[in-house]
């Protein structure tokens, strides 16, 4: 295919996307653009996540707290002073915190920037540990996020969490952030420096040897990973619109969670990972009929809690069975091969 | 002036002395041949000359400039670039790839990351600079007869290839001093003459200087221009390689002080 009709399908493309996001905000209900909507925000967490674990072969499991970092700062800065004043219970919120309100916009700009900074102040020492070491530390320090959210009550207001968060998290902010997201790593990934980030992950000794500073391109994905997983948080707590430190919203629950969307889409594969975060909100909303009382040939059954995340967990075994390498392996969406998809169907 | 110059090396891990007290000297432009029988600490001059080793004692000086402390990657950008003895590719790249990642270095170095960061985000002015890697390393790839699997895995290719793509990687860094880890290990003899044929080529078309490990003597000895031999990390003996051949000490650290009597 030539280079002027992919530019053009792409062209075509992307206005399509936008008008369908249209349509389902005029359309369906709002529980569905709701999911939609946490489409986008898993898309974000991981597509920032797969340039960390997948394409420079950091193994990170501190995820979730840089999303927790994101999603108390921009919170603290997009909650109005009345409101903050009302919340603050424990302890009054400190200055200049308390005080100040701005757009949902900027918090998350500021969002993102806090957790790059804490990234770089995680990655400059726990860098130098490589493999499942690294993944011990990040996954410390996500739980050190965490356990200082639940008692800094000045701050965090500790385990009673901040409520009332305005719901800004629109279709709109979620698909345009994970646009920009995708758009910035794709174009990263596939540049010198992604391939310089891929040569690590194959063999570091030979990576460096080769004359690349191993350490400061692992430090660099790691902050932009950072960055784009606080924008994540800002938009996944305002979607949520409270923010408690428990273990299975912002804890290591959710970093498993994001590991298990990019393992299922494809470790390693953009794409993969936008497809593994779509099919892990939708899965998660729509299994949820199991839970409920079902007719089963004739024999009434009581809805069961959990019943879900077992149908949940049992889906990703068979898919794991039937793509180990995940549904898109390493490679990307293309033109090709979409086309040569519709070829290959066409011939049998 | 030497091009590479180890004084007095000694590398010991924990109580094992691994080469001890090794002195040498590389002159630009020459192929010289480091040989020894198994464990003689040859892969370990090897690894101290690129710094993956800091050696107990004694300095490493490339062009006069001392490179004993610096790091793989710094020294690389001086101009001293390796193979691997078990070959070290990045398997899921392509063999264009491969070629291209060495080329990196040269964009990203000092002063110039951030501007050309923002440049491959943006897209702006980037397409040129990837054209002309792209370019330089299907030259280096046609130099060693591998242009037409450029876009192929490279752990697809099979052993004798996937040894010359490494030289190809190597080449590219720029370096004008290469060491080749037993270059010739695991090629039958028609693909072992065609790579004497290649390392001598590259010599004179890149003016390139070449440190090479290898245990098929016929290669050695057809290719070096000086040799040295090492044994338990220590040197027993240095010259061309007619006289190495004659050296006694050689001759018994390969086949032993009996053989020598009754050689005699």
């Amino acid at each position: 295919m030539k280079k002027r009709t992919r530019i053009i399908l792409t062209l075509i493309a992307l206005p399509s996307i936008a008008l369908l996001l249209f349509l389902s905000q005029e359309l369906l209900n709002s529980y569905y653009s709701r999911i939609i909507t946490l489409i986008g925000i898993y898309g974000i967490m991981a597509v920032s996540l797969t340039l960390v674990n997948g394409i420079s072969g950091v193994f990170s499991l501190g995820h979730a707290g840089f999303i927790a970092l994101g999603a108390y700062t921009s919170a603290l800065l997009t909650l109005s002073p009345e409101q903050k004043e009302m919340t603050f219970l424990i302890e009054k919120l400190v200055w200049p915190l308390n005080s100040i309100q701005i757009p949902f916009f900027w918090a998350t700009i500021i969002a993102g920037l806090v957790a790059a900074v804490f990234a770089f102040l995680i990655g400059w020492p726990s860098l130098r540990l490589t493999g499942d070491y690294f993944a011990i530390a990040t996954l410390g320090f996500s739980e050190i996020i965490r356990i200082f959210a639940l008692n800094l009550n000045s701050i965090t207001n500790g385990a009673l969490g901040l409520k009332a968060l305005p719901d800004h998290t629109n279709v709109w902010w979620a698909w345009g952030w994970l646009f920009v997201t995708v758009a910035f790593v794709l174009s990263l990934a596939y540049s010198s420096f992604g391939r310089a980030l891929r040569a690590i992950r194959e063999d570091r000794v030979a990576a460096q040897a080769m004359g690349i500073n191993v350490f400061k391109h692992q430090l660099t994905a790691f902050v932009i990973g950072g960055f784009f997983a606080g924008i994540s948080g800002s938009l996944y707590g305002h979607w949520l619109s409270t923010i408690d430190p428990r273990t299975n919203t912002f804890g290591i629950l959710l970093t498993f969670n994001v590991l298990i969307m990019i393992v299922l889409g494809g470790l390693g594969s953009i794409t993969g990972a936008i497809i593994g975060g779509a099919l892990f909100a939708f899965l998660s909303e729509w299994l949820r009929f199991l839970e409920g009382p079902m007719n089963l040939l004739g024999f009434k059954i009581m809805g069961m809690s959990g019943m879900r995340m077992l149908v949940f967990s049992g889906l990703f075994v068979i898919i794991m069975i039937f793509w180990p390498r995940g549904l898109m392996g390493r490679s990307e969406f293309s033109w090709d091969g979409l086309v040569s998809v519709f070829k290959r169907g066409s011939k049998r | 002036m030497s091009l590479l110059t180890l004084e007095n090396i000694t590398m010991k891990f924990g109580g094992l002395t691994a080469v001890e007290d090794v002195t040498l000297r590389v002159e630009e432009g020459e192929i010289f041949g480091l040989i020894g029988p198994n464990g003689a600490g040859k892969t370990t001059v090897f690894n101290v000359v690129t710094g993956h080793y800091k050696p107990i004692e004694g300095r490493v000086l490339f062009r006069d400039n001392e490179i004993t402390t610096l790091q793989p990657d710094k020294i690389t950008r001086t101009g001293i670039a390796r193979t691997f003895q078990n070959i070290r590719l990045f398997r899921d790249l392509t063999v264009l790839e491969n070629v291209m990642v060495s080329q990196h270095h040269m964009i990203a170095s000092n002063g110039k990351a951030v501007s050309w960061f923002f440049k491959s985000v943006s897209r702006l002015g980037y397409s040129e600079k990837e054209r002309e890697m792209r370019n330089k390393a299907l030259e280096l790839l046609s130099v060693l007869g591998l242009e037409m699997l450029a876009n192929e895995k490279s752990s697809a290719l099979s052993y004798g290839s996937q040894r010359l793509l490494e030289i190809a990687r190597a080449m590219a860094t720029g370096a004008t001093l290469l060491l080749l880890d037993e270059p010739a290990a695991g090629m039958n003899a028609s693909e072992t003459a065609g790579l004497v044929d290649t390392i001598r080529r590259i010599r004179d078309d890149f003016g390139l200087t070449v440190l090479l490990i290898e245990h098929d003597m016929k290669l050695v000895m057809g290719l070096c221009e000086r040799i040295m031999v090492l044994d338990h990390g220590r040197t027993i003996s240095e010259g061309d390689p007619a006289f190495v051949q004659k050296d006694v000490r050689v001759i018994e650290a390969y086949l032993g002080r009996e053989w020598v009597t009754v050689g005699k």
